[in-house]
């Protein structure tokens, strides 16, 4: 167990700047999800991290000490693939014990530890099995257990439950959160799957092009998002250009790009003229058939009366929620509303409305 | 749409192709064991004479026995290149790979006798004697790109990131290659070592050329002997090499099957 430190860590594939200054602080035990599209930088990071990579500039440091310039085989690092990258060749027990006679534990030891290392993973009593023999989420549990059980400073996860099906996706993010939580290993895990990311991390990083976008627990990044990439990424989100018309006590009234006006929660340096991204989340909106009662656009304070003319373009149910799309000029908004609520017919003109104190706006 | 009897007519023309292909070569066996002092099909009654004669022509012990050895020598030492170079070209990305690649396998476009000239002429500018040494440098040249091949198609069908896998636990890049990489290529290295010693013990346009009265493989042996005689002795020593070269075919299939040789499957 170690804290893991990026400094300012860059990597350049020729004139692609794969990782473009990352700086990062892990503390000891702490589960962290790197995330982001395809491309982002994300998985260059990990091989940093990993020593599979060696960084183009910047430090990288396990518990203070450099460890930038160490080949992956001196930094006592636990790594799990996306493809499992078990040894074919090996039984579940000898791929486990693989690492542990790298370090040259005596046998009696090494037989102790790959049983104990199976049954945290719960695969007991698969110790003779050929790896090939093995379902996909017992080849993952098999290469979890070979990544931990040489106790390694820093486990690193690459997106390590893309080849499973969903219903054991969902299961092994719970899974791999406890087993983490259980062992008490520091942990950077890869993923470009938000929910993956959100139900097993203590913090999110969000990454694009090569960048930090934003650091933080699944609650601040959902809620407050820096910007409209991250709100993007994260969750759903409507977004409308507009431009601030006036600020009032931490609010603002907007003119959207259609001249409609809307108020919404606003940062302290926001100004009036300022040109701004309106943010909505589908579930903070809803439907309804009648105009909310408008107050004069020249009311002080502005209050309430956010809502936009459009159409109902479709109605899908998706489970626990409904999805909505509406035709609000030329753009198509997202409302989720709850199963069971009462909707008017598809293709009548409705309002979306939403609590000012749910909408965000971004720096367009 | 294959429909089955489309089906058998492709099978029994694949089963003719087949047969056309090794019928001349079973023509020999079977004349091999010919009771008449001269070559004749169909053989005039059976007889294993010509392979007692054989075994008692002190010179045809002796060539078979360089053959062996050399096959033995030329298919090591170009399986182990090979793999050296295959784990390059595979492994790293480095400016002029393409063109290596293509340049390693530039002796199969060049035919035997010419680069067996080539190769003589190139020896005696040097003023490198011809000895059983040249003989297996030429051998494994001409078996260089197969080993290559070979070792290549293991090396791409190796599962996904196991070398890194190893690596992060705690392997040296040398334990690496011992523990995982070797054992995940084998069927590429032995199908190599096969193929390079058929290619060797087969050959007669290379070593042709750099043989000696001293070091005539067993095929430039039978060469020589037909060139002044032909009679069931030649017959019955051809369907010992015939016979050497089908061992090792069928020590390929034993092992992991004529196809996967060829990356058919």
């Amino acid at each position: 167990m170690a804290t893991v430190e990026l400094l300012d860590v860059r990597k350049s594939f020729g004139a692609m700047q794969a990782v473009a200054g990352v700086s990062l602080r892990i503390a000891e035990g702490e589960f962290v999800a790197l995330l982001g599209p395809s491309g982002c930088g994300k998985t260059t990071t990990l091989n940093l991290i990993a020593g599979f990579l060696e960084p183009t500039g910047g430090d990288i440091r396990f518990d203070g000490t450099s460890v930038a310039r160490l080949p992956p085989h001196r930094r006592n690092i636990g790594v799990v693939f996306q493809s499992y990258a078990l040894f074919p060749h090996m039984t579940v027990a000898q791929n486990v014990a693989f690492g542990l006679e790298m370090r040259k534990l005596p046998k009696p030891q090494v037989t102790e530890r790959v049983r104990r290392a199976l049954d945290i993973v719960h695969l007991g009593q698969m110790e003779d099995r050929n790896s090939r023999q093995l379902s996909g989420g017992q080849q993952q549990r098999v290469a979890l257990a070979r990544a931990l059980v040489i106790e390694p400073a820093v486990l690193l996860l690459d997106e390590p439950l893309s080849n499973l099906d969903a219903a054991l996706r969902e299961q092994m993010r719970f899974e791999i959160r406890e087993i983490q939580q259980r062992v008490g290993i520091t942990t950077v895990f890869v993923t470009h799957d938000q929910s993956e990311a959100m139900a097993a991390a203590d913090r999110l990083v969000v990454m694009d092009k090569g960048v930090i976008r934003q650091v933080g627990t699944a609650r601040e990044i959902y809620e407050t998002p820096v910007d409209p990439f991250v709100a993007g990424f994260i969750g759903q989100a409507n977004l409308i250009a507009g431009t601030i018309d006036r600020v009032t006590g931490g609010q603002a009234q907007v003119v959207l790009e259609d001249g409609t006006r809307v108020v919404a929660s606003c940062r302290p340096d926001a100004h009036a003229g300022q040109a701004v991204m309106l943010m909505v989340r589908p579930e903070d909106a809803s439907v309804s058939a009648v105009a909310p009662p408008v107050t004069a656009p020249s009311a002080t304070p502005p209050s309430g009366g956010n809502a936009l003319s459009g159409t109902l373009l479709r109605a899908s149910l998706l489970g626990a929620t409904i999805n909505l799309g509406v035709a609000v000029g030329e753009r198509s908004l997202s409302v989720s509303v709850p199963r069971g609520t009462a909707l008017p017919p598809v293709g009548s003109a409705v309002f979306v409305t939403w609590d000012p104190e749910r909408a965000l706006l971004f720096p367009a | 749409m294959i429909t089955a009897a489309m089906r058998r007519c492709l099978g029994a023309y694949a089963a003719l192709v087949c047969l056309l292909a090794v019928l001349p070569v079973l023509i020999i066996v079977i004349e091999s064991f010919t009771a008449s002092d001269y070559v004749v099909f169909p053989p005039s009654g059976f007889s294993v004479k010509w392979y007692v004669e054989s075994l008692q022509r002190e010179e045809f012990l002796d060539s078979a026995l360089l053959s062996l050895w050399v096959a033995v020598i030329a298919s090591v030492v170009a399986t182990a290149l090979g793999t050296l170079v295959a784990l390059a070209l595979v492994r790293f990305r480095f400016p002029g790979r393409r063109v290596l690649q293509s340049l390693f396998m530039a002796p199969l476009s060049v035919p035997g006798i010419i680069f067996g000239l080539a190769l003589l002429q190139f020896l005696a500018s040097w003023g490198v004697a011809r000895d059983m040494t040249a003989v297996i440098v030429g051998h494994v040249i001409i078996a260089l790109p197969f080993a290559i091949r070979f070792v290549t198609v293991a090396l791409i069908g190796m599962v996904a990131n196991v070398e890194l896998a190893a690596q992060s636990l705690g392997a040296s890049p040398w334990v690496v290659f011992r523990r995982v990489t070797l054992p995940l290529i084998r069927p590429g290295v032995v199908a190599s070592l096969v193929f390079a010693f058929i290619l060797s013990f087969d050959d007669v346009a290379v070593s042709l050329f750099l043989a000696t009265p001293g070091t005539m493989t067993l095929p430039v042996r039978i060469y020589v002997y037909i060139d002044q005689n032909y009679d069931p002795l030649i017959t019955a020593v051809s369907a010992i090499v015939v016979m050497v070269a089908f061992l090792a075919l069928g020590a390929i299939e034993r092992t992991l099957g004529i196809g996967r040789l060829f990356g058919l499957r």
